[in-house]
């Protein structure tokens, strides 16, 4: 039964449990231990050959993850999501065995075919057809298909993460591109709104693949700065040219306030605000006038019943593009107004890289670890004030401060811009 | 099955698929005295598939530019989704698109196989071929091809092509997903959550990568069909302050049998209110439409309470309660 509610009258949503595995760390306690030491998870490319390509620096999970880069991402993807999961339902206090007393929402990269699939695909085919997709159908019909079908299937991680936990309903995939992993969020905001008891939300994404790379290179939106590997990704930075595509997974239990508190689980935060805004201008760019970007924020905001004034931090999206930074620059200083200076920014992408689908999950993670802990992790590798940009970036170390409320943003191609803000739930207490 | 506290009426329906262009288009096929299915047995031999039917795209899709950044799955979902929102009387109304959330349903975009191809034939039978992947890969790869292959570019093109800001978002999980966005209209208008919903999906059975997962899958006997199928959701009471005309509400959907590789054949129960009923089996005609394939159901549904019958229920991957509205 629902006692608790916010100033709408709705229920709370509080976060009971938490899971993060990224480049730097296995574990939120690790992963927090290297955000305060500031060391890069950043490295060159061994997973394949990088030659010809003008990036080749990425954040991959292979020092975490037995035989990373022997898998198909799908199932790298699983596996990450499967470890954060168990850790967020250990610290929840769920026991793993039982079903889980909710639905789940999860953020999961596109399950596409793969190079050495189609190579193993096309040398399976009759010798005298042309190579393509004829040649693979004609395999595949004499039985030829190496189980590699299920890899290909939009729902997959989803569905085994949701049979594993036995999770209420049907499991919702969604994707909102590099809003993904908020959007999972807003999904279980929304749920627990409608009164289930929790929910579970996950973004996962291990997608360093070797078509990964040349399709970003194509559209111009990976770092350049190869060398070294550590200064790729520059958030905010006047030289920043592009992210660094990395892997990454986290999971976060949701669960009713007072369902919570009932069964005694620790109160690690509460989604005070869930916000989104489609963008209408380009695939790959943004509104010149910030407005979907700040419509999403201030949606989210309004969503949690909080005033700019409150917010303590800005737990950025921050891609390290020259786009994304100045846009979100820009729609910052929109929303915060003559207050901006007053709120301190930083976005771990230039620790961690981009973790693309995952990216509001790890995020959300990362700001409920910065509100329990009241310091705020660094955005490395700020070095070069962009005079286009007016933020008080938390540069390279990090800054201690009582936070109480963060906003986080996230914003996708093809105008997906979605925004959470969260607190300590003190509040409520 | 829930009921809905708030009555959840369909007031737009935008649909192409092989058999033609919008309502009447489908109803005359409906209504034929042998409906007669459109299939294409020689492109993609052995697989027969159902073509969509002839567009100018131009017609919902102005730009040439917006054309071109897109594929045919993409073209099919927005220029659909440009009918519905015709259809329900808010195409250029700047103050509802702003309130309107999109929830699509999508799988992986369009490969292009003839890059594809070419680049397999550059590596096939090589060990080594790790090496000179990079190499053919920015050969044959170009951006707008990156672009026709992320999930979430139905919903975006939808926004950018007909300036919906609501929201935007997209489930992945071939006919579930397809359920799913209807399912979670319906739970976000009964819990106040958003009161103007754009669901819906596309497919495109002209494409060799989608039959590659198909006969990986088990699935590749059957003939899938072309599709866009949008559906503008909206709470009663929004509705009937625009004055808004339903085709029908839905009373409820029920997701409890659905399993999450269900293949059932879909069905549409229709009872009038003699209490006679009669069903039909839209696959026969269109083809598998997966993603689209629900929205079609409770499309077709809508459309028969509108002009015959008083109830439909929609069976298949899940079970949609659809009834005749009396104002």
């Amino acid at each position: 039964m629902t006692i608790t509610t916010d100033m709408q009258g709705r229920p709370v949503v509080a976060i009971t449990g938490m899971g993060l595995v990224t480049s730097i760390g296995k574990g939120c306690d690790d992963n927090w231990k290297v955000l305060m030491d500031g060391t890069s998870g950043l490295s060159n490319i061994t997973r394949f050959p990088i030659d010809g390509l003008r990036s080749s620096v990425a954040g991959t999970v292979d020092a975490f993850l037995p035989d990373a880069g022997q898998m198909h991402s799908v199932e790298r993807s699983y596996k990450l999501a499967m470890n954060v999961t168990n850790e967020a339902l250990d610290q929840a206090s769920f026991d793993r065995e039982q079903h889980f007393p909710g639905p789940l929402f999860m953020a999961t990269p596109p399950p596409e075919f793969e190079w050495p699939q189609f190579a193993r695909l096309n040398d399976a085919g009759d010798g005298e057809a042309d190579a393509g997709y004829e040649r693979m159908l004609a395999a595949v019909k004499i039985g030829k298909n190496y189980d590699e079908g299920e890899l290909v299937r939009p729902g997959l991680i989803a569905n085994k993460v949701a049979a594993k936990f036995r999770t209420t309903g049907l499991p919702i995939s969604v994707c909102t591109a590099c809003a993904s992993g908020a959007t999972a969020i807003g999904l279980g905001v929304e749920a627990i709104r409608r009164g289930e008891q929790a929910a579970l939300c996950i973004g996962t994404d291990a997608t360093v693949h070797q078509e990964a790379m040349v399709r970003f290179t194509l559209l111009s939106a990976v770092s350049t700065h190869n060398d070294p590997p550590e200064k790729a990704s520059r958030p905010f930075d006047k030289t920043r040219a592009g992210f660094v595509i990395a892997e990454g997974a986290a999971a976060l239990v949701l669960e009713n306030y007072d369902h919570a508190i009932a069964r005694g689980a620790q109160i690690l935060g509460v989604v005070r605000g869930y916000g989104e805004r489609a963008d209408t201008f380009h695939r790959t760019r943004s509104m010149p006038d910030g407005s979907a970007m700040i419509g999403a924020m201030v949606n989210a905001l309004d969503d949690g019943g909080v005033s700019p004034a409150e917010v303590d931090h800005v737990n950025a999206h921050g891609t390290s593009t020259p786009e994304n930074d100045k846009m979100e620059a820009l729609s910052l200083n929109e929303v915060f107004g003559d207050r901006v200076l007053d709120v301190p920014v930083a976005s771990n992408k230039g620790q961690l890289g981009h973790t693309l689908l995952a990216a509001g999950a790890v995020e959300a993670v990362i700001s409920l670890m910065t509100i329990n802990n009241n310091i705020i992790p660094a955005n490395m590798n700020y070095e070069t004030p962009d005079p286009a940009i007016n933020l008080d970036i938390v540069a390279n170390k990090p800054r201690e401060k009582n936070v109480n409320i963060i906003l986080s943003n996230s914003f996708g191609f093809g105008g997906q811009n979605a925004c959470l803000v969260f607190s300590s739930g003190d509040e409520y207490a | 099955m829930s009921v809905s506290p708030t009555e959840v009426w369909i007031t737009g329906i935008g649909l192409i698929s092989s058999l033609g262009e919008g309502l009447e288009d489908h109803w005359q096929a409906l209504t034929a005295d042998k409906p007669k299915p459109i299939v294409d047995e020689t492109s993609f031999a052995p697989y027969t598939i159902h073509p969509i039917c002839k567009l100018d795209y131009s017609l919902q899709i102005p730009k040439r530019g917006d054309l071109r950044q897109m594929e045919d799955w993409q073209r099919i979902g927005t220029y659909a989704a440009g009918l519905a929102l015709d259809d329900a009387g808010i195409k250029d109304d700047e103050e509802l698109l702003a309130k309107i959330h999109i929830i699509a349903a999508a799988a992986n975009g369009e490969r292009d196989p003839i890059a594809d191809a070419a680049v397999l034939e550059m590596i096939a039978g090589n060990p080594d071929w790790r090496e000179y992947l990079n190499e053919q890969l920015l050969k044959h790869l170009r951006p707008t091809l990156y672009l026709a292959q992320q999930t979430q570019l139905l919903a975006g093109n939808i926004s950018i092509v007909h300036k919906v800001t609501g929201g935007s978002r997209t489930y992945k999980g071939e006919e579930i997903a397809g359920v799913q966005i209807v399912e979670n209209a319906v739970q976000r208008i009964e819990a106040g959550q958003g009161d103007l919903f754009l669901v819906g999906a596309s497919y495109n059975a002209a494409r060799w990568d989608q039959l590659l997962i198909s006969e990986l899958n088990g699935k590749g006997d059957r003939f899938s069909g072309s599709m866009g199928v949008f559906l503008v959701i909206e709470s009663k009471d929004h509705a009937k302050a625009r004055g808004a005309r339903p085709y029908a509400r839905i009373k409820g959907i029920d997701v409890s049998s659905a399993l999450i590789d269900d293949q059932a054949e879909q069905r549409i129960e229709l009872e009038n209110a003699e209490g006679s009923s009669k069903v039909e089996t839209p696959s026969a005609l269109f083809g598998q439409g997966v993603e689209a394939q629900f929205a079609l159901g409770c499309a077709l549904a809508s459309l028969y309470c509108s002009k015959v019958t008083t109830k439909a229920v929609v069976t298949g991957s899940a079970t949609a309660v659809i009834e005749k509205v009396v104002i």
